[in-house]
């Protein structure tokens, strides 16, 4: 079985070339192929290559090997992958991270999209108090105090 | 691709590019940057109260909560905390704020669950947040939760009954209800209910049978009923006739003695600790009927009968889910199922199954093979019977060592039981 490569250009001109099946994790990107303007490169003008990378080695890591009976079976156990999705996550900054987050978002990378946010609820919002919240993420207040009020009286059974 | 699929996936694609035009993040707070659908999908991952909460973060953040697709409401936290002669004041302050963070939703709501007080039945709210989630946030799953149980104390009896006005139940969102801890007055609130497919009634009170059967009566499309009701007159009847009806459980069902069940797609029949005499109980279920043995044996525990395939066929199975849930003991009594063991599927739903008796000694095992027919048609009969030896040693369905059984029988089976199961 031969096995096609497909090349991505990054938003700063960086290329890759990654096997199809690496490749197709992405949903949005068949339809790039289909589109006439993507004959050989295939341009992500939204996805800078740092970014890209980190999309390439995850996609890499999930990629489902066909074996020799026609079913699938993914290169590594759950629990491994579990293992390394953790790691994966743990060793970016925030900034990569949101990146990250848009970039599975518009490749429509299902499986990196749900462990993006889930690791952005479960790091940095759940269990925190809201001024905890606002450190971890660098939010500034911009409430006043009557606005503030006002806006803890709307749903008050819950900050109780 | 046909060509209009393809435009429309062209757009879509088009429209996602716009939409992450411009946004690579690098300022300080990158989080408030993303778009919104992003970060309403962050916050349906957290707790109601915590995405809730995020609303105190910055002006940015003050609606994000109100897209995600579940909402709790839960007073039992604070209530928990308060003194026990402030608690119909406090409920009252807390169930408004909880009218007002349900009105304030964005809608659609895949699912509505309502935690609340005795107080809430009395004055009206309960009526309000029925209202407002059926008819202004069409709520799929809508479960309400009195806790101010008493069962058939008459005090509470009167103040838990559930006083709403007719067809409160009839919105062709709502298709599934799961009402805790209230006074049924009949059938009233249950007029016009098609659209329902789930309903639950759990730990109610009823002051006769035939009300029940009537409450049923106006929901003919139900699949799933499960009952845990109380009776409050000894004798009359609960008839369930129905054709959709898929599940059956009934619980705890004090002081209804004569039961009859009409439902020829009944495929999970549920009994536990029913008062029911065996020849009071009538059953009009082709696929229950099949089992052989005696349901009665142990009358005073329970029973599940499993018609297995349909199950496996189904994409999202939640029979299954609901059979697993609110058990919070092992199970015990006995269990008859019927499968295919041929079909990986559902022999894996046998596994699950089992695996609910985990700590109990299971009373009686029936076992029912169906006959796979796919190796009889190729004319392989003599190893039919060797290939489903196979499967079923392979198929390993017994949990772990510690399942124990009494008696087991098998049906239309070519399987010998080799393990010792006790």
């Amino acid at each position: 079985m031969s096995k096609k490569n497909i090349v991505l250009k990054s938003s700063n001109g960086i290329i890759f070339e990654v096997e199809e099946a690496v490749a197709l994790q992405s949903e949005t990107i068949p339809y790039m192929i289909e589109d006439d303007c993507a004959n050989d490169t295939i341009p992500l003008a939204n996805v800078t290559g740092d970014i890209l990378a980190l999309v390439i080695e995850y996609c890499k890591k999930h990629v489902v090997v066909a074996d020799g009976d026609g079913g699938g079976s993914s290169s590594s156990s759950q629990e491994d992958l579990k293992n390394w999705d953790a790691q994966f996550m743990n060793d970016l900054d925030q900034s990569k991270i949101f990146n990250l987050l848009l970039a599975a978002d518009f490749l429509n990378i299902k499986t990196l999209f749900d462990l993006t946010c889930q690791f952005v609820a479960d790091t940095m919002i759940k269990g925190k108090s809201v001024e905890e919240v606002r450190r971890t993420l660098n939010i500034e207040k911009d409430y006043t105090s009557e606005e503030e009020a006002k806006a803890r009286q709307e749903n008050e059974w819950a900050f109780k | 691709m046909t060509i209009v699929t393809r435009l429309l996936s062209l757009s879509s694609l088009e429209a996602r590019r716009k939409k992450f035009q411009y946004r690579i993040i690098n300022n300080d707070d990158r989080i408030s940057k993303l778009p919104d659908e992003l970060l309403h999908d962050i916050l349906s991952r957290l707790s109601t109260k915590e995405a809730v909460m995020t609303s105190l973060v910055s002006p940015r953040w003050v609606d994000l909560w109100r897209w995600r697709p579940h909402l709790i409401l839960d007073m039992r936290k604070v209530l928990n905390k308060t003194h026990i002669n402030d608690i119909h004041k406090v409920s009252i302050r807390l169930a408004n704020s909880m009218t007002k963070t349900l009105k304030n939703h964005g809608g659609p709501l895949e699912s509505c669950i309502i935690h609340h007080y005795l107080s809430q039945c009395e004055n009206g709210t309960l009526k309000s947040w029925i209202n407002i989630a059926t008819r202004m946030k069409d709520t799929k799953n809508l479960t309400l939760v009195n806790h101010n149980y008493h069962g058939i104390d008459e005090r509470y009896q009167a103040k838990t009954l559930l006083r709403l006005r007719r067809d409160a139940f009839s919105h062709h969102s709502l298709t599934s209800l799961s009402l805790c801890g209230f006074s049924l007055s009949g059938p009233r609130a249950f007029r016009n209910c098609s659209n329902l497919k789930t309903l639950k009634l759990l730990d109610s009170v009823i002051t006769q049978a035939t009300l029940l059967t009537n409450v049923l009566a106006a929901c003919p499309s139900l699949e799933v009923i499960v009952l845990r009701v109380t009776s409050l007159t000894h004798g009359d009847v609960l008839k369930i006739e129905n054709n959709n009806l898929k599940v059956l459980q009934v619980a705890y069902a004090y002081e209804i003695e004569n039961i009859e069940v009409y439902a020829a797609c009944l495929d999970v029949l549920d009994l536990k600790f029913i008062e029911c005499e065996e020849e009071n109980f009538i059953l009009a279920a082709p696929n229950i009927r099949q089992f052989k043995r005696d349901y009665w044996v142990c009358s005073s525990d329970a029973h599940l009968s499993y018609n297995v395939s349909y199950l496996a066929q189904e994409k999202k199975n939640i029979w299954h889910e609901l059979m697993m849930s609110g058990f919070f003991h092992s199970r015990r009594g006995s269990l008859s199922v019927s499968l295919d063991v041929t079909n990986p599927k559902e022999v894996e739903i046998l596994k699950e199954v089992l695996l609910m008796w985990n700590t109990r000694e299971m009373t009686e095992l029936e076992i029912l093979f169906k006959n796979n027919n796919a190796a009889e048609k190729d004319g392989k009969c003599s190893t039919n019977g060797r290939a489903h030896e196979k499967l079923w040693e392979d198929a390993k369905p017994f949990p772990n060592a510690d399942f124990r059984v009494s008696v087991v029988r098998m049906y239309n089976s070519t399987v010998r039981i080799r393990k010792k199961l006790r």
